[in-house]
């Protein structure tokens, strides 16, 4: 026994050992080791450079020649292969039998069963062996069984995985499939997130015996193309199958009119990229196949396409070598050339010129040597691209290989038409194609394995794990398990469904196990979320300051012994004699100057009288009033009656009909009610100015004007009085300033409210007088009363008034320091509390 | 459409209508322009009138519709509205026909219906007023608060005139607060009330302030 | 022209310069310290409370006509109003407004309308109707009583034109153990209020409503033009006081009068 260095501790281990004893790394050559071991350094090709050229195809002059080396056997890498399967299958409806017409005529059918494993429907990729198989015998694929392909990982969502998961994602659905048709089918998934219906699949369905090949294309949804994200690298696993070498013999030939129709979707592809701008819009559309429109080429070139040789196979697939953009690319991406540099397994290169020839570096020979057996030969091909080559490629590729229609053999046009360098940045930020990411991470051999940190599987690797195991990382038990069947994830099992989490319960969704490292504070963070989720659920009574609560006993003991003394008071106040109140000079009163006025009036002299005060006041209001409207009556005036409230009218009525019933003066004859006058101040002044204009009519509709009360009278100034009764003090100051200014000779005099006094007093004080006299409330009407020597109503209703009043005051007085003291108390208790506090 | 026409236009309206009153306050040879919009206002507020009684009625239907608590309070205003119309009407027609007034049924709704609740409501006021008072040292016990406590009760013993609360003295004070601190106050409050009003007219006049939805 | 009309005049003309002036040097009118009003504190207190519970506000205007001088406290509280409706147009139930005048009225169903309009957010079925409760004090104050007493009023704001019939809508706000912030132009009205109300506004305070709650720039130089003019008119008393002091305002009306 032979003792084997762990490559990651550098301790001996048995050589039957697959794992390191100590650091459990495996002990095997990993795949980037093995597949460095099958392409020596020196022979390894520069597989950067053809990235240069397949994406930065501005630099090369001569894009047949790129097409040439791509297809260079020596240089062939697996990622051109594919690229081969990409572009060559549409023109054989067999992959792999026009595969090995095109490429190694003469190969043998062993390398064309490789190729026809490619088209293996019924290989599950959860069934494939591990991809370094791939030029190795099965027998040592169990050997590699630590990175099967079951646990790839989806990293590649739909938008962003390359035309290689595509293809491969259309491989392992479709039987008969070739992987022009595996490479279609997402791509015209995406073209139809980007064209109208009636350009998408329609077209693809190829004619005659293609037909059932192309119907999976029809049928392909995301949900197959994402389930097969996880399988990134089923094409190595493919490639491993031998058994598949008699069906893949090819049995069809195409013809012209077939693989027309099979390539519309290159043409489609063709005019979407006609410019620049839509290949950049459309985000949908593959990277790669950003291609400047080229014409479609004739079907008969493409039946010559099948039968040219390997070495004829055009060579637009190979990448210069020296492409310095793309190396500024992977610079910038802290990458070398040879980091992204897949391992290109020498047998490619060898088996192409002959299995026997060849020697591989790999560690088990024979292993090898039954690869190198199986290895295709189509690989094998001109080191240098011929002139001739970009006739060898089929028309409806040559728009890859930037051949314009109309340009010249050897004018070349970018066929990865690539608009910018942060394009680069953005293609490969975040979404570098596994491919590309594998062989970043294990191109050369031993720098390659210094890179591996010990333990951690390479990248491209990692790109292999299937979706079902990469979901049981989140801790999800089995029962959890969820299928997506919408969105770029549509078809991989076990991922988040994130509508469904949103509509669970919270409290519910909190108490899945998970199998998480939480920390401390972590945990803290939990239960403050939960306790906030929690809280919010839970009704939470705002304490607003507690309103001062009604007093509900001291209003109704208010109210009832103000009703009780005030109407025992006017049932039996009669009895009681009531001195009258005090006053001072009667000349210089208010109440003596409008008595003196009304003595001057002489009989059928028009007198105008406001009624403007609410029904509330009546009862104020009739007894400040009747005293005055008694002596107007008295002294034989014509009266006039007006409101600017809508009631006043019937309240001046109701008024003459309570009051001054013994006076029994009539309606148009010794007064006339002129009615409600709207418009407030504005319609009192307007009365002022023209008051036959703006009442024509009085309250029943007969002619005010003629009527004797208004006969003589024109103008506002023709009445000899005028005496406002009202109960507001905002009206009584209108009738002031709107129309107290205006008269001349006539006085104006008022009958108020007592709340009204202090606000007219100034005008009956001031000089110019505006107010000649007034009355105010029931006090001044005893007064006035007095002075006429008829006591009327202030005298029936001055004793109840002033038991009202003592009732008040003691009422006020008494609650009002009841509720002081309360209040001190109150605030002395709330300061005591808030001390303790 | 409309509000982008109807902003300029009913701003314009009012702004112009404004300042042609206001204007006819002081040069008075634009006063017959004057009264030509104050007859037209006069129109419009009677109009208005109508318009908001038609209003009352058809917010008090859609409430009897609902099925509020409050919907048998709308039914009841309903019914006695329309009845106090008929009454007025009959009452205007029996005045035409008679050629005598004759408005009995509308003073009898008016004496023995509206008269009585309304009175009783500002009795009522007199209660709620003599409770405020009471109440006011409760609510804010402050120095204004106290001050309007005892002003309140000095004005109403200076109102009394029967013994043994007839004291000359308190009659003395109760004039001498009428006729300086009530008025002075008043007037200074008035004062302030005339400057937001002008204020509130200019801007109206401005147009800054649209309460016609200009 | 008579004196008072000239005085008028240059009145109306001066304020009309000094409002133009102060909106125009008041560029930061946020900045701008007024003097504190608890009363619009309130409001926009009970607006957020009012949009956080689901409640409403209730705005009664009052029955003030347009046609006189107690238009100016109708057109102040039609500004509240509008701000209120404005502040809380997020709310699941916006301010419910009422009136005693036909005009105002026909005025607060415009401005309601124009407002919600303006948030875009206008639906009749739901908004406030600024419907006409009553045309006479006490019947408006009755109707304006089931309003108040609606379980989902949480704050009532009386701005406008009220006589003693307030005491009947403060007293009904008292009851419902919700805050009432009233105010208007009548002096009698306002001793009420101040006895009365929970958070009263006082004299011209009612008019400075459109810049307490954020109306504009015109509205905070209203206020700056009614200070000035207020330093005008003290200034003239005192003077006419020490000149009457003095004798010389009898000197002054001579001359005035021409008989010198």
């Amino acid at each position: 026994m032979k003792d084997i260095l762990c490559p990651t501790c550098g301790r001996p281990n048995s050589d039957n050992q697959e794992f390191c004893n100590y650091c459990y790394t495996q002990l095997g050559p990993d795949e980037s080791s093995r597949l460095d071991d099958l392409l020596p350094p020196e022979e390894t090709p520069d597989e950067s450079s053809r990235l240069d050229d397949l994406l930065q195809p501005e630099e090369t002059p001569d894009e047949a020649s790129r097409l040439d080396d791509l297809l260079q056997p020596e240089e062939t890498p697996d990622e051109i292969s594919r690229l081969d399967d990409l572009l060559k299958p549409e023109e054989i409806p067999d992959e792999s039998s026009r595969l090995d017409d095109l490429l190694q005529p003469e190969e043998t059918p062993d390398e064309a069963s490789r190729l026809d494993d490619l088209l293996q429907p019924e290989e599950s990729p959860f069934e494939t062996p591990p991809t370094d198989g791939i030029f190795t015998s099965e027998e040592e694929t169990t050997d590699h069984s630590t990175m099967p392909d079951d646990q790839a990982q989806p990293e590649i969502s739909s938008d962003e995985t390359p035309p290689e998961d595509d293809y491969f994602t259309a491989e392992e659905t479709l039987d008969e499939t070739s992987p022009l048709d595996d490479l279609s089918a997402p791509e015209d998934t995406q073209l139809d997130s980007t064209l109208p219906d009636d350009q998408a699949l329609p077209d693809e369905t190829p004619e005659a015996d293609l037909t059932q090949q192309t119907e999976p294309l029809d049928e392909f949804d995301l949900d197959q193309m994402s389930s097969g994200f996880g399988e990134d690298a089923g094409w190595f696993d493919m490639l491993q199958d031998s058994d598949s070498t008699e069906e893949s013999e090819p049995e069809v030939v195409p013809t012209p009119t077939e693989k027309k129709s099979e390539t519309d979707w290159l043409e489609r592809i063709k005019r979407l990229n006609k410019s620049g701008e839509e290949v950049e819009d459309d985000s949908s559309f593959p990277d790669w196949l950003s291609v400047t429109g080229k014409k479609e080429q004739e079907p008969t070139e493409e039946s010559e396409e099948t039968e040219t040789p390997a070495e004829e196979v055009p060579g637009w697939l190979q990448m210069d070598e020296d492409d310095t953009a793309v190396r500024e690319f992977l610079r910038k991406k802290d990458l070398t050339v040879d980091e992204i540099t897949p391992e290109i397994p020498e047998e490619i290169t060898v088996v192409a010129e002959t299995k026997e020839e060849k020697e591989p570096s790999i560690p088990d020979k024979e292993k090898v040597e039954t690869e190198h057996k199986k290895f295709p030969s189509w690989a094998s091909a001109e080191d240098k691209p011929s002139p001739e080559g970009i006739q060898d490629i089929p028309e409806e590729l040559q728009f890859l290989a930037g051949i314009s229609p109309d340009s010249t053999p050897g004018k070349t046009v970018d066929p990865f038409q690539i608009e910018e360098e942060d394009f680069f940045d953005d293609l490969f930020d975040d979404e570098l194609p596994s491919w590309l990411s594998t062989a970043s991470s294990g191109d050369e051999s031993l720098p390659i394995e210094h890179e591996i940190t010990p333990g951690e599987l390479p990248g491209w690797v990692e790109a292999m794990r299937p979706v079902v195991e990469s979901t049981d990382t989140t801790g999800l038990p089995d029962d959890e398990d969820y299928i997506e069947n919408y969105g770029p994830l549509a078809g991989i099992p076990s991922v988040l469904p994130a509508e469904a989490e949103l509509a669970l319960d919270p409290e519910k969704a909190a108490r899945k196990p998970l199998d998480l490292t939480a920390s401390k504070s972590h945990q803290e963070y939990v239960n403050l979320l939960r306790k906030l989720i929690g809280e919010e659920s839970k009704l939470k009574v705002i304490k607003k300051p507690p309103p001062l609560a009604t007093q509900r006993v001291l209003r109704w003991l208010i109210a009832i012994i103000l009703l009780v003394t005030i109407t025992g008071t006017v049932i039996f106040g009669d009895s009681i004699p009531t001195p009258t109140p005090t006053d001072g000079p009667i000349q210089t009163s208010s109440y003596g100057a409008l008595y003196y006025q009304i003595e001057r009036l002489k009989s059928e002299q028009p007198v105008l009288i406001a009624f403007d005060y609410q029904p509330a006041a009546t009862g104020e209001m009739h007894t400040a009033s009747a005293a005055v409207v008694d002596h107007l009556m008295e002294q034989g005036t014509y009266l006039s009656f007006v409101s600017t409230q809508p009631t006043g009218p019937v309240l001046a009525e109701h008024f003459l009909t309570t009051t001054q019933g013994e006076n029994a003066y009539k309606h148009n004859q010794q007064y006339i009610n002129l009615g409600y006058l709207p418009g407030e101040s504005a319609g009192l002044l307007s009365f002022v100015i023209a008051p036959k204009k703006i009442i024509p009519l009085a309250f029943d509709g007969s002619n005010a004007w003629g009527s004797p009360p208004l006969i003589n009278v024109n103008n506002i100034g023709d009445f000899e009085m005028i005496l406002v009764i009202t109960d507001d003090p905002n009206t009584a100051k209108i009738w002031i300033e709107q129309v107290g200014t205006i008269l001349e000779d006539t006085p104006l005099n008022m009958v108020v409210s007592a709340q009204v006094e202090p606000l007219i007093q100034p005008y009956f004080r001031s000089s110019p007088q505006l107010l000649s006299g007034y009355v105010s409330g029931v006090i001044d009407s005893m007064k006035y009363e007095n002075l006429m020597g008829q006591p009327n109503l202030a005298n029936k209703t001055w004793l109840p008034f002033n038991i009202g009043i003592i009732i008040s005051v003691g009422t006020i007085f008494i609650g009002g320091l009841a509720n002081g003291v309360m209040s001190l108390f109150s605030r002395h208790r709330a300061r005591q509390i808030g001390a303790r506090l | 459409m409309n509000i982008k026409l109807k902003a300029p236009i009913s701003t314009a309206i009012a702004i112009g209508v404004g300042i042609v009153v206001l204007a006819g306050y002081f040069i008075p040879s634009i006063t017959n322009i004057r009264f030509i919009l104050l007859r037209t206002g006069l129109v419009l507020a009677a109009v208005a009138l109508l318009v908001g009684i038609i209003n009352l009625l058809t917010v008090h239907i859609k409430k009897m519709g609902s099925e509020g608590e409050n919907s048998g309070y709308s039914l009841i205003l309903i019914i006695t509205l329309l009845v106090t119309l008929a009454v007025g009407i009959i009452d205007m027609l029996q005045t035409y026909l008679a050629g005598q007034p004759n408005f009995q049924m509308t003073n009898w709704v008016f004496t023995y219906i509206q008269l009585p609740i309304e009175t009783s409501m500002l009795a009522v006021t007199a209660v709620s007023l003599t409770y405020a008072a009471a109440n006011i040292l409760r609510k804010r016990m402050d120095l204004f608060s106290i001050t309007f406590f005892f002003v309140i009760l000095l004005v109403l013993l200076g109102s009394f005139s029967v013994p043994p609360a007839n004291i000359p003295f308190l009659h003395v004070v109760h004039d001498w607060i009428i006729r300086v601190p009530a008025l002075g106050g008043a007037r200074g409050l008035l004062l302030g009330i005339a400057l937001g009003t002008i204020t509130t007219g200019i801007r109206i006049l401005m147009g800054t302030d649209r309460p016609y939805g200009g | 022209m008579s004196a008072t009309g000239f005085t008028g005049i240059v009145v109306v003309v001066l304020f009309f310069g000094l409002m133009i002036f102060f909106s125009i040097i008041e560029s930061e009118p946020k900045e701008k310290k007024n003097r504190p009003i608890p009363a619009y504190d309130k409001i926009i207190q009970e607006v957020n409370e009012a949009v956080e519970d689901g409640t409403q506000l209730h705005i009664s205007l009052g029955r003030g006509g347009i046609t006189g001088p107690e238009s100016a406290s109708a057109l102040a509280g039609l500004s509240i109003l509008k701000q209120v409706i404005e502040k809380s147009s997020v709310s699941d139930y916006p301010p419910v407004a009422s009136t005693g005048n036909a005009v105002i009225s026909i005025l607060a169903q415009d401005t309601i309308k124009g407002t919600f309009q303006a948030g875009s957010a206008y639906d009749q079925g739901r908004n406030p109707s600024g419907e006409l409760v009553g045309l006479t004090p006490f019947s408006y104050a009755a109707g304006t009583l089931t309003t108040i007493r609606d379980n989902n009023v949480s704050a009532n704001i009386h701005t406008g034109w009220f006589g003693s019939e307030v005491t009947w809508l403060t007293t009904a706000g008292e009851r419902q153990s919700s805050p009432t912030i009233a105010g208007t132009a009548q002096l009698p009205a306002q001793a009420i209020i101040y006895a009365s109300a929970s958070d009263p506004l006082i004299g011209e305070e009612l008019y400075a409503g459109g810049a307490y709650l954020g109306a504009g720039k015109i509205h905070l130089a209203s206020i700056s033009a009614q200070d000035v003019f207020r330093w005008i008119i003290i200034f003239i008393i005192l003077t006419s006081v020490l000149f009457n002091f003095l004798g010389i305002d009898t000197f002054i009306e001579d001359i005035l009068a021409g008989s010198m």
